[in-house]
């Protein structure tokens, strides 16, 4: 009998989910409704992936130079290609209110500067429950005016995380040495930044991944195990275009101070591109609760999910084949920042529809070791006229072949058995008919900076180098 | 007694804490068992084991909650029992872990590489994601192991409704889980 470790996973969960789950006491039953047809069909879809590898070989120099700057909005700051900022900061620990605030950055930007403030919410757990199922969240997570020459300034972008760590963004703020942090609740206090360099700051170092893609990280606490961290990835920006979502995911290895390994993993803002959702992140509960000397990553992948409905966004129609029949096309569903992928078969077996997609790198990196688009929405245009895809009940995982480097062309298949669709609580399995035409688009695209041989990230050759932090 | 009273007591060893803590979180541990297992002899055998291992524990543990820490307990008790009594032979109806084993397959590789806690903050971090329906009918579901039937009932929904919602959660929770490279 298989287990997995997700049922296992999810009985650890937070108390507040139970105790929430718990206060949703039975209700009455509304009367019947009439049965409505909810919507007629659903559809069909596919997906697929792609994929390929590459052989990537060598990891590519990777530099704890003191060269490199983080900072927050900005992203990794190379001496050698682009114009350091400067960057205040201010890591005494402040009170305001209930809100233990670790850290205020702010750093030059493109159009103004950028303050980040990250926030300790450790306390969380300790909330009222009753004031938890109403909504009310605790104060350390009450929201944050930034005043400048008392003018609050727009927040852009938060991040709360489950490691007990939130962080705030304010994007192009006018210049200050002394914002004034002002909370939901009308408490103040005003942070007065130092200028800093890495003379003053030895940690604040990077990690070069590739030629052009550099990550920084940073602690963002002196009591708690935190780094916020910046992925630049120019090449992003290109692919990214489209999108409405961008993501970068880090494995990491952390070495303790008492000599001991922990794995850590977070998120990553992406700068250089237009999709950017979050500005500053955390490795999650590196350490353990150990102090942390040193930060070595093993895995980032990138993530670019697509909008069905952006212009421009390459669309392409099929027609569903015969069952046991198939057509070869060739069919660009993207071509951007050296990532080709293409649709170049559309198969309807015994087991549904198969769409067949090559991907190729063209991007010279050799440190992409592999590509997946995945087709995750279609659009059928015949009597249903509204459909998407049921990715669960399809998504299957699927490996790249026929690799060749720097031209890794591979195939991936996804069957689509047919449209599931719901009308009022009862599910249909409708076959795709030959002659529906579907409208394909790729829906996302996951590239991974990853050294050859990963397979033990306690290999030291498989890390791109590593930042030391102490 | 509330919580913090039969925390003293079982601190204590105080055996009139069983008692009361079947009073307490013995309704949801039946509750639990019971939605997995299927009957209540079953499920009163899982309950009884769930005290056993709550003594066991506590000391040295301290849960901030009692309750949850029971039902956890209970769950893992009648999960545990659950796979064995079912590796022996085929069944129709689909449970919710029928619908967490189809979420992550359990291969070896997988399953090698996961650290379950790992794996626990992400769920935690994607539920902060969700809207409040969205993740009380995760937790019955997943959590509790409750009917489709009853999460409907308890939020006046239809059942059909939580079930595409459920569906749709999965999905993300899939999706979710595939970027931090946990799939």
């Amino acid at each position: 009998m298989k287990e997995n470790k997700l049922a296992d996973a999810i009985g650890g969960i937070d108390v507040r989910f139970i105790e929430e789950a718990e206060a949703t006491a039975p209700s009455k039953r509304r009367s019947p409704r009439p049965r409505v047809l909810l919507a007629a069909a659903l559809i069909a879809a596919a997906l697929i992936a792609a994929a390929l590898i590459a052989a990537a070989v060598c990891i590519v120099g990777f530099t704890a130079a003191s060269r490199f700057y983080f900072a927050p909005g900005v992203g990794l700051i190379d001496d050698d290609s682009i114009a350091a900022p400067q960057v205040w900061a201010c890591y005494d620990e402040i009170t305001l209110g209930g809100a233990k605030i670790d850290a205020v950055v702010l750093s030059e930007g493109d159009e103004g500067y950028n303050l980040t403030v990250w926030v300790w919410r450790g306390e969380e757990v300790e909330q009222d429950p009753e004031q938890a199922m109403q909504g009310i969240p605790p104060k350390e997570l009450s929201e944050f005016d930034v005043l400048i020459d008392g003018v609050a300034c727009r927040r852009g972008n938060s991040h709360l995380s489950s490691s007990g760590f939130s962080s705030y963004t304010y994007k192009n703020v006018p210049f200050t040495a002394a914002p004034t942090l002002r909370d939901s609740e009308g408490n103040t206090t005003t942070v007065q930044l130092k200028a800093i360099n890495e003379t003053q700051y030895g940690y604040l170092r990077g990690i070069r991944i590739a030629p052009d893609v550099g990550l920084s990280l940073v602690p963002v606490s002196g009591t708690e195990n935190v780094f916020a961290g910046e992925l630049v990835d120019p090449r992003s920006a290109e692919i990214g275009t489209g999108s409405r979502n961008t993501y970068a995911y880090g494995s990491f290895l952390v070495t303790c101070d008492d000599g001991t390994v922990a794995k850590a993993f977070g998120d990553i803002p992406i700068q250089n591109t237009e999709t950017i959702q979050n500005t500053a992140i955390e490795i999650t509960k590196a350490g353990y609760g150990k102090g942390v000397t040193a930060i070595a990553p093993y895995r980032l992948n990138i993530i670019h999910t697509y909008d069905i409905h952006t212009e421009g966004h390459p669309r392409v129609t099929v027609t569903v084949p015969a069952k046991g029949e198939g057509y070869a096309c060739n069919e660009i569903l993207l071509d951007a920042g050296g990532i080709v992928c293409r649709l170049t078969r559309v198969d309807y077996g015994e087991n549904g529809l198969q769409f067949t997609v090559e991907t190729e790198n063209n991007t010279g990196s050799p440190l992409i070791s592999s590509i997946q688009g995945y087709i995750h929405q279609s659009y059928s245009m015949g009597p249903t006229d509204y459909t998407y895809l049921n990715g669960e009940n399809n998504s299957h995982e699927i490996w790249p072949r026929n690799v060749t480097y720097n031209r890794e062309t591979g195939t991936l298949e996804y069957m689509v058995k047919g449209v599931d669709s719901m009308t009022d609580g009862l599910w249909v399995t409708e076959e795709a008919k030959s002659g529906d035409k579907l409208v394909v688009i790729l829906d996302r695209l996951s590239y991974n900076y990853t050294p050859e041989n990963v397979g033990d990230p306690r290999d030291p050759q498989a890390f791109f180098g590593t930042i030391t932090l102490k | 007694m509330d919580d913090r009273e039969i925390m003293d007591a079982l601190l204590a060893r105080d055996e009139t804490a069983l008692a009361a803590l079947d009073a307490r979180c013995g309704r949801l541990c039946r509750a639990i068992a019971r939605n997995i297992l299927g009957s209540d002899e079953d499920a009163e055998e899982c309950v009884n084991d769930t005290w056993l291992r709550v003594w066991e524990s506590i000391p040295p543990a301290e849960p901030p909650s009692l309750a949850a820490y029971a039902g956890m307990i209970t769950r893992r008790i009648a999960i545990s029992r659950w796979r064995a009594r079912n590796a022996e032979r085929r069944r129709a109806a689909v449970t919710p872990i029928d619908e967490l084993d189809e979420l992550l397959p359990g291969g070896d590789e997988v399953s090698a590489r996961l650290e379950t806690a790992e794996l626990t903050a992400a769920v935690n971090a994607f539920l902060d994601t969700l809207d409040r329906d969205a993740r009380v009918m995760f937790v019955r579901r997943y959590w509790h192991l409750e009917p489709i039937a009853a999460i409907a009932a308890r939020m006046d929904l239809r059942a059909g409704t939580v079930r595409v919602r459920l569906h749709r959660v999965r999905r993300k929770l899939r999706e979710y889980l595939e970027r931090r490279n946990l799939l």
